[in-house]
C-alpha cells in the first residue's frame, strides 16, 4: 500500500528527468570487431563478387572460395554464410554503477545453385542489431 | 599391524577418478597433416584414412570439407560445432572426380 502511494507521489515529469539523466550519463563507442566464434572470411563485398559468377560458377568454386557454409538446406541448392560484428559499446551510468554493454550484428550471405549446381543468385541478408 | 589390501581400492579409484577429471582432448597439431595432399592422384579413401571423418559433404561425396585448425606446432582437426569458429583457422575443401581422385582442393582461411 504504501509503495502505491510513493510511486502516486511521483511526476511523469521527475521519470523523464531520470531518464534523460540516464541518457546524457551514457555514451556509445564505435566499434567494428568481429565476434569471437564469428568466421572472419565473408564481408557484404563477397555479395558482389559471387554475383560476377552467376551462371557460370558451380558449388565446387564457391566452396572453395569461401570454405565450408554455417548452413546447408536439406537438398543441397542453398547455403549460408553467417557473421557476426560488433558495431559498438553502448555504457549507460558512471561511478561504481553502470553497466557496458556490446551491441552485434548478425549477417548472412544465401547462396542459391540450380538443379545441375550452377549459381542461380547470392543474397546479402542484414540481421536486427543485438544487446549483448 | 597390516592394512588390509582391500583398504586401498577407494582411495586408488579417487585417484584414477581424479586423473581422468585433468585428461583433456587436446588435438595433436602436425606440421605435415596435409602434405599429403595432391590434385589428380591423392584418393577419396586416402582422405578419408588421413583425416577421418569430413565436417560437411556434398553432392554425393563428390565435396568434401574439413575444419583445420593451427597452432606452433601445426594443423590439426577441428570437431566441428554448429556455426561455431572460435577455434578454426581454415576450411579445406576437396573436390573429387566420379572415380574418387582429388581435382581440385583448397585451404580457405576463414579466421
Amino acid at each position: 500500500m504504501k509503495r502505491v502511494l510513493l510511486f502516486n507521489r511521483v511526476h511523469p515529469r521527475q521519470i523523464a528527468l531520470l531518464l534523460i539523466a540516464s541518457l546524457l550519463a551514457s555514451c556509445w563507442i564505435p566499434r567494428n570487431d568481429w565476434e569471437l566464434d564469428s568466421r572472419r572470411n565473408v564481408t557484404p563485398g563477397t555479395t558482389t563478387t559471387l554475383q560476377e559468377g552467376v551462371g557460370t560458377a558451380t558449388l565446387a568454386d564457391v566452396l572453395l572460395q569461401l570454405g565450408e557454409p554455417d548452413v546447408v538446406s536439406e537438398d543441397g541448392r542453398r547455403l549460408t554464410y553467417q557473421w557476426t560484428k560488433i558495431e559498438g559499446m553502448f555504457i549507460i551510468g558512471a561511478m561504481y554503477m553502470g553497466s557496458a554493454r556490446d551491441v552485434t550484428r548478425a549477417s548472412a550471405i544465401e547462396v542459391t545453385f540450380d538443379e545441375r549446381g550452377y549459381l542461380v543468385s547470392a543474397e546479402l541478408l542484414y540481421g536486427k542489431l543485438h544487446l549483448d | 599391524m597390516t592394512t588390509p589390501r582391500h583398504s586401498y581400492f577407494p582411495a586408488a579409484g579417487l585417484a584414477l577418478l581424479l586423473l581422468y577429471a585433468c585428461a583433456t582432448n587436446a588435438p595433436v597439431a602436425d606440421p605435415q597433416l596435409l602434405d599429403f595432399i595432391q590434385d589428380g592422384t591423392t584418393t577419396r579413401d586416402e582422405i578419408l584414412l588421413n583425416l577421418g571423418q569430413p565436417s560437411a559433404v556434398f553432392q554425393d561425396e563428390a565435396i568434401l570439407t574439413y575444419r583445420i585448425g593451427e597452432d606452433k606446432r601445426g594443423y590439426f582437426i577441428e570437431v566441428p560445432s554448429a556455426s561455431d569458429w572460435q577455434f578454426v583457422r581454415y576450411s579445406l575443401v576437396l573436390v573429387f572426380d566420379a572415380k574418387g581422385t582429388l581435382q581440385r582442393h583448397n585451404l580457405v582461411s576463414v579466421r
